[in-house]
């Protein structure tokens, strides 16, 4: 023992230099080691076709994934999940304290004008529009088989809706094919497919709910063309405004419901049978609470940058309905026992009626759906994955691998807080991020 | 002796902790059995599982998500079988007894042991390190390279303690199979060598009373890939343990003294 504590040379001197110099070098390693290209926080110009958001909270459709990276090539997602390998000086947005989603898509929309740029602006990458003119679905589906930049978003429709003569639609003064007997329903339906329908939409709607008395179809009629909707394989939904037609409806084998009735609470047996059904409803809540008067319009303006949106937007979102009649109580009441029954709920939002606006009435609908008892992951779903499933659209809803590059990045943690859906902080359509503000002069209507 | 056993001011506690840490140090190395496995074990497992098998694949979660739980596992072994082990040998042979007679603290004694279990620890991190981030391609945040390195090498002093409760009990033929078992049993119940997921649902749950799976799902918070329990919830756990294991080591050195 002696000579090592003895002498200058002994490490009793030594040692403390050599412990520090060992840790001085165990961090000089560490500070060399790789480390991740370095990525944009979202605040700048964000980037197009081909880059990668890291580090995110994904919503990917059906549920929240922290810490995911997303990596689109050529207008769709290439890969998402943990850590992935990206190739090198791919641009990356810095995705921490950010949630993504597949853009939003509205199931119950009126398209017409400018709307669909309209919508894009506010994350509704895909609207499925429940009535509008067939030269107008024509006109827009090119885009939609197009991974090429555009400001619209894509236009899924029932086009022509199935009413009688004076019926509900009727009265727009848009010209509309109608029908009055069941055996014209076969070939009704075959005329709407050849427009170039993507499902048939049919009005079940007396005016009774609003006191009035208007022409609608009889039950053989709308039995019928439900018959030769699944015999042309498309799919048949219903505009039912109360509970009795709307169980009337399943009965016939109906596929979906574009509203929820105001008239009744849904009993949980008969919720059940919905459920046992498969069939899906929009209850498109937004428009039931503006019916009420109590329109989501001035909360959803107080959220948003008053440039984003347009003046069409301003002027459907203030509209009120000229006589508010009744409470929303019994439709959300509706909505949370089809819900807890299991029955898929898709978010709508019936815009441009008063009291809603395109696209940003979609961000009112999921607080309105969260109102109903849905969670923050189950309000997203109904709008993305749930949504595309339901009316059999491939390709979108969903963040994965292969599908097309429609995104929503929004600051925050929607998980905890679904009212941030409105700070967006960007949008792309198939792969191209979409101008954040209000800019194109509007149509002369 | 030439040190001046009067003056003892903080230096000289430091410089003798060092030194005794040397020595532990220099005799662990010189013990091939204990020092070639401790260092080779997790670098092998890892070249395995984390870069042969992962090359080119299009995610570098699992080559990440093994970095944190294979120097878990680097850090178990010199921490656990250095007290559980060496301490029970040093005792049965009188070499403990010996060294109390000697001037030196028992501080330093035990700062050499867990010192001796660090260095270790941290060559084994860094080796793991550099074989990752050259070879299997996993980048980290600098801070997250700095976290990974420190929650995993704070991961010694449970485990030390681990290994003193069983030294201080354990006869020394025995603790070499005690420590074995605990240390195999261990690492797998805690995720260490295979995702903690792929184990059944109880067994998830009776991991909650392992030390070391504590420490995995620490270390692996520092990369976000932990299974999403809060951090005090691991902390309490862990340091809980610890106590434990301090509170049975004790009752065995009063055992050993009294005899």
């Amino acid at each position: 023992m002696n000579d090592v504590t003895g002498a200058e040379r002994s490490p009793w001197r030594r040692d403390p230099w050599t412990a520090l110099g060992a840790a001085t070098v165990f961090a000089g390693i560490l500070m060399v080691l790789p480390a991740p290209e370095p990525a944009d926080p979202p605040g700048g110009p964000l980037p197009e076709t081909n880059f990668a958001v890291v580090d995110v909270t994904v919503f990917d459709g059906e549920e929240f994934r922290p810490h995911r990276d997303v990596w689109v090539e050529d207008g769709r997602i290439r890969a998402a999940g943990q850590r992935l390998a990206l190739p090198d000086g791919l641009p990356r947005v810095d995705g921490r304290g950010y949630t993504l989603l597949p853009g939003l898509i509205d199931a119950h929309t009126h398209t017409y004008g400018m709307v669909l740029n309209d919508s894009l602006r506010f994350g509704v990458t895909t609207v499925f529009d429940q009535f509008t003119m067939p030269s107008l679905v024509a006109a827009k589906r090119p885009a939609r088989e197009s991974l090429a930049r555009g400001n619209e978003s894509d236009l899924f429709s029932a086009g022509n809706l199935a009413t009688a003569p004076g019926g509900h639609g009727t009265q727009f003064g848009v010209p509309v094919e109608t029908l009055t007997s069941p055996g014209e329903a076969p070939a009704f339906v075959e005329a709407r497919k050849e427009e170039g329908a993507d499902w048939i939409k049919i009005v079940w709607e007396d005016g009774g709910t609003f006191g009035a008395d208007i022409p609608t179809l009889d039950r053989e009629t709308i039995a019928a063309v439900i018959e030769a909707a699944h015999a042309e394989e498309l799919l048949a939904v219903i505009h039912a405004s109360t509970l009795e037609h709307s169980l009337a409806a399943l009965d016939m084998g109906i596929d979906g419901f574009v509203h929820v009735w105001g008239d009744e609470v849904i009993s949980e047996v008969d919720a059940a049978r919905f459920a046992e059904a498969g069939v899906f409803v929009i209850p498109t809540l937004s428009v039931r609470v503006a019916a009420a008067g109590e329109s989501m319009g001035p909360e959803l303006l107080e959220a948003t940058e008053p440039e984003h949106v347009s003046p069409m937007q301003r002027q459907t979102l203030t509209g009120t309905f000229p006589h508010p009649v009744g409470t929303s109580e019994a439709a959300v009441e509706s909505v949370r026992r089809l819900h807890a029954a299991g029955v898929r709920i898709l978010a709508g939002t019936d815009a441009p009626n008063p009291g809603t606006g395109f696209g940003i009435s979609m961000h009112g609908e999921l607080r309105l759906l969260e109102r109903a008892g849905l969670s923050a992951a189950e309000a997203l779903a109904a709008a993305t994955g749930v949504a595309a499933d339901a009316f059999g659209v491939e390709d979108r809803g969903r963040l994965a691998r292969g599908r097309i590059a429609d995104l929503l990045l929004v600051a925050g943690d929607l998980e905890s807080d679904l009212s941030r859906t409105t700070a967006i902080a960007g949008v792309w359509k198939d792969g191209f991020p979409v101008e954040a503000a209000w800019a194109t002069p509007q149509e002369p209507q | 002796m030439a040190v001046n056993t009067a003056r003892r001011g903080l230096l000289w506690h430091v410089r003798i902790a060092l030194l005794e840490t040397r020595f532990q140090f220099l005799s662990s190395l010189r013990l091939p059995a204990f020092a070639v496995p401790t260092l080779l074990f997790p670098l092998f497992f890892y070249l395995f599982f984390a870069v042969v098998f992962q090359a080119g694949g299009p995610s570098l979660t699992a080559p990440t998500y093994m970095l944190a739980t294979y120097g878990v596992f680097g850090i178990f072994a010199p921490s656990i079988f250095g007290f559980g082990v060496g301490l029970a040998q040093e005792r049965d042979s009188g070499a403990l007894l010996l060294k109390r007679t000697t001037p030196m603290p028992t501080f330093a004694y035990l700062f050499a042991r867990v010192g001796t279990a660090a260095i270790f620890g941290a060559v084994v991190v860094l080796l793991l390190f550099l074989l990752a981030g050259y070879a299997a391609g996993v980048e980290l945040h600098r801070w997250q390279w700095f976290a990974l390195a420190g929650a995993i090498l704070a991961g010694v002093l449970p485990l030390s303690a681990l290994g003193l409760a069983i030294g201080a009990w354990a006869k020394q033929q025995a603790a070499v199979a005690v420590v074995n078992l605990v240390f195999i049993a261990m690492s797998v119940l805690s995720g260490l060598w295979f995702p903690i997921s792929m184990l059944p649902g109880f067994l998830q749950d009776f991991a909650n009373v392992l030390p070391a799976y504590h420490l995995g799902q620490l270390a692996l918070k520092t990369i976000d890939l932990d299974l999403g329990r809060p951090l005090w919830f691991h902390l309490v756990l862990v340091g809980g343990q610890t106590a434990i294991c301090l509170a049975v080591a004790a009752a065995g050195f009063r055992r050993f003294s009294g005899r």
